[in-house]
């Protein structure tokens, strides 16, 4: 097994901040982590993240968001202590990408509020290299 | 693949501190790291597991002063050079114990395909925690804590 089958990572604290492409060249997508905390915003289901493989296209794979949501009648602030992990992972060989992986925040399902509630994401893949 | 990195092995990392170690000196925010394997050294990340633990049978998790925002308790994991490869966030269970109330949820669990994530020069496990709000720090009122098991190749 050569050493460039193992996984390359893209991860970001800051996906909003990080909007358009993240990874060049030919690549195969194994596995998406996304960790998303309350925004404080009644009925927020923020927003989905989109992979596309050009710019501005059509979304190749997109997770809907899953939030944390209090007992009560108001949503979850800052300083509630759940947070739910979103994960998903293709099986098979992987989603291929054949040049290049672009990242967008598309609407969620419901009400759009924070848009920094998504606190870290993850991307393993093989082939190419972050941008 | 060199065979010494088919050898699995486990490694916990745990830290519970003490509510009086978030102070205003350290802005209510703590991190501590921990060396898998040494600068030099090759190893290859299979999977992880990670959760922020509280030393409380509160079922009100509010109430602890517990900061689970974007500073909040998270798991960095980085080369022998000292360079972040990846970072996530350590989601809280409650109670030290193996009890889970019915109200919170597993850490995040991550089984890393397609062979893991080589570390051709080290790796170090940093994790760190902060108590109170964003805008409000403030200390937590009960021991707070990290908890990651990891299994590594090599």
């Amino acid at each position: 097994m050569r050493q460039d089958s193992y996984c390359n990572v893209y991860n970001t604290t800051d996906l909003a901040g990080a909007v358009g492409k993240i990874i060049n060249g030919r690549v195969s997508i194994y596995g998406i982590v996304a960790q998303a905390i309350g925004s404080g915003v009644l009925g927020d289901d923020g927003k989905s993240i989109a992979l596309s493989a050009t710019d501005g296209g059509s979304p190749v794979i997109q997770v809907a968001l899953r939030y944390p949501k209090s007992a009560g009648t108001t949503g979850p602030d800052n300083t509630d202590i759940r947070c739910f992990s979103n994960i998903v992972e293709t099986g098979g060989g992987g989603v291929l990408f054949t040049d290049g992986v672009w990242v967008s925040l598309p609407d969620g399902p419901n009400t759009n509020g924070d848009r920094g509630s998504v606190a870290t994401f993850s991307i393993f893949y093989t082939g190419g290299a972050n941008a | 693949m060199n065979d010494s990195l088919k050898r699995v092995h486990a490694v916990n990392v745990y830290k519970l501190w003490d509510a009086s170690d978030f102070t205003s000196g350290n802005s209510f925010s703590v991190q501590e790291s921990v060396e898998i394997v040494p600068a030099g050294t090759r190893c290859v990340l299979r999977s992880f597991v990670a959760n922020s633990v509280v030393d409380s049978d509160s079922a009100s998790p509010q109430g602890l002063n517990i900061n689970n925002a974007q500073a909040g308790a998270r798991v960095a994991f980085q080369d022998g050079a000292g360079a972040t490869v990846f970072v996530v966030k350590a989601e809280a269970v409650f109670g030290t114990g193996v009890v889970s109330w019915g109200r919170n949820e597993l850490g995040l669990v991550c089984n890393i395909p397609c062979n893991g994530v080589l570390f051709d020069n080290g790796m170090s496990v940093v994790i760190s925690a902060a108590t109170g709000s964003e805008s409000a720090p403030g200390a937590p009122t009960a021991p707070y804590g990290i908890n990651v098991n990891l299994l590594y190749g090599g």
